[in-house]
């Protein structure tokens, strides 16, 4: 369970989209990393949105799949991020 | 982190003794560079390095200013501070209104705003004006000055077809080298086979040009001052089955953005960056060009062209 809700980039990363795709750039290694679809939608979000909780709700309306999974596939995300140093 | 001398602002232009009276203005990539307070040495030496580049001519064009200054430097004891996986890497310190570097022999402070100007200091007369220390410097400057245009110092081979600069990246080792070698054997021009500056001109079309800084095959551009405007960006693997593919576009921004160094390591600057590579690659989208060493220059150009 992440007790953390409130979700930020760190200052050290730069996000953009480049449909269909995405580039997060950590800019402390210096690495550019390419993101999938999923991973280009949940990186808006959290820019957006800026809360996994709300992250989460948005990607339910959004996508035809069970709760369940999607915070799952949110989570497991949010870990990757956070195993990574790129959420502040 | 860095125990570089705090110089923000303005004022580090006036900091420091100046160890002389020579002026030495480089021309190059559409941009001047003015390096001021040289000893005669210094400017002999610089003069005689960057010798195709030096400009007599140029007085009221917007230029880039660096006052160079004898200081004394901070001892270190640390044999690798300037060493990041086994290369020498000076130190660098970025802030919103420009950068500090610390290097072997000299500290600079570039300040970006509200002019480009910069301060390089050091306490030894010839290691100043040395490639380590001079090259490094403005290497460093050309990238910025190149973002500040909104334009890109790329770590590429350029060659030149019918007149138009294709750009060749990769990776240590991909062929931008050879690839460079294989064009000169048949006639074509070559601006660099390390580094090219692409600025855009009035109509926002970018152009490239070659840089001084000699890289495998020394300096083998025809004219160091003229700029071409840029047909192809091509990300370069060698492969026996040789061929002109397209490439994912977030995957072409994380290869150009890996190779524009210096400024992608600026956090302050990250946003500008981005929007150069936005603006290029939505005009000149890379592609994958595998090739053979043994292929002849024509028949990479061919495969290209068919590509």
């Amino acid at each position: 369970m992440h007790k953390q809700d409130t979700l930020r980039l760190h200052p050290d990363i730069l996000f953009r989209a480049v449909p269909p795709e995405g580039v997060l750039v950590d800019q402390r290694i210096p690495s550019v990393m390419v993101i999938n679809e999923s991973g280009l939608r949940m990186m808006e979000l959290i820019r957006d949105k800026g809360s996994r909780q709300a992250v989460i709700d948005a990607l339910m309306e959004e996508y035809d799949a069970p709760a369940e999974v999607i915070r799952a596939d949110v989570d497991a995300f949010l870990d990757d991020l956070r195993n990574r140093d790129m959420l502040s | 982190m860095l125990d570089i001398r705090n110089l923000a602002g303005n004022t580090a232009v006036s900091r420091g003794e100046p160890w002389g009276d020579r002026e030495v203005v480089l021309e190059f990539a559409a941009t001047v560079f003015r390096f001021h307070g040289l000893s005669g040495a210094q400017a002999s030496r610089i003069e005689k390095r960057y010798g195709r580049v030096v400009s007599e001519t140029v007085a009221n064009a917007e230029a880039v200013h660096t006052q160079v200054c004898k200081a004394p430097l901070p001892v270190h004891s640390d044999p690798l501070r300037y060493s990041t996986n086994n290369l020498y890497t000076p130190l660098t310190l970025h802030d919103s209104a420009g950068l500090e570097v610390e290097g072997f022999g000299f500290q600079a402070r570039i300040d970006l705003t509200p002019d480009f100007h910069g301060l390089l200091w050091g306490e030894d007369e010839a290691l100043l004006a040395r490639s380590i220390v001079f090259e490094n410097y403005l290497r460093t400057a050309a990238a910025y000055a190149a973002l500040r245009r909104e334009g890109l110092f790329l770590h590429s081979a350029g060659v030149v077809v019918n007149d138009k600069a294709w750009l060749f990246l990769g990776r240590s080792g991909a062929g931008k080298s050879t690839l460079s070698r294989l064009a000169l054997q048949e006639g074509a021009a070559v601006l660099s086979d390390d580094a090219n500056i692409l600025l855009p001109d009035v109509r926002g079309c970018y152009r490239a040009g070659p840089v001084p800084f000699a890289g495998e095959l020394g300096d083998v551009n025809r004219d160091a001052r003229q700029d071409y405007p840029v047909a192809g960006l091509f990300w370069l693997e060698q492969s026996d089955r040789p061929a002109c593919l397209s490439m994912p576009p977030a995957v072409q921004w994380a290869r150009v953005m890996a190779c524009c160094p210096v400024v992608n390591v600026d956090p302050h600057r990250g946003g500008a960056l981005l929007s150069v590579l936005e603006k290029l690659l939505r005009q000149l989208p890379m592609r994958v060009l595998r090739f053979r060493k043994d292929q002849t220059f024509i028949a990479i150009v061919k495969s290209i062209e068919e590509g």
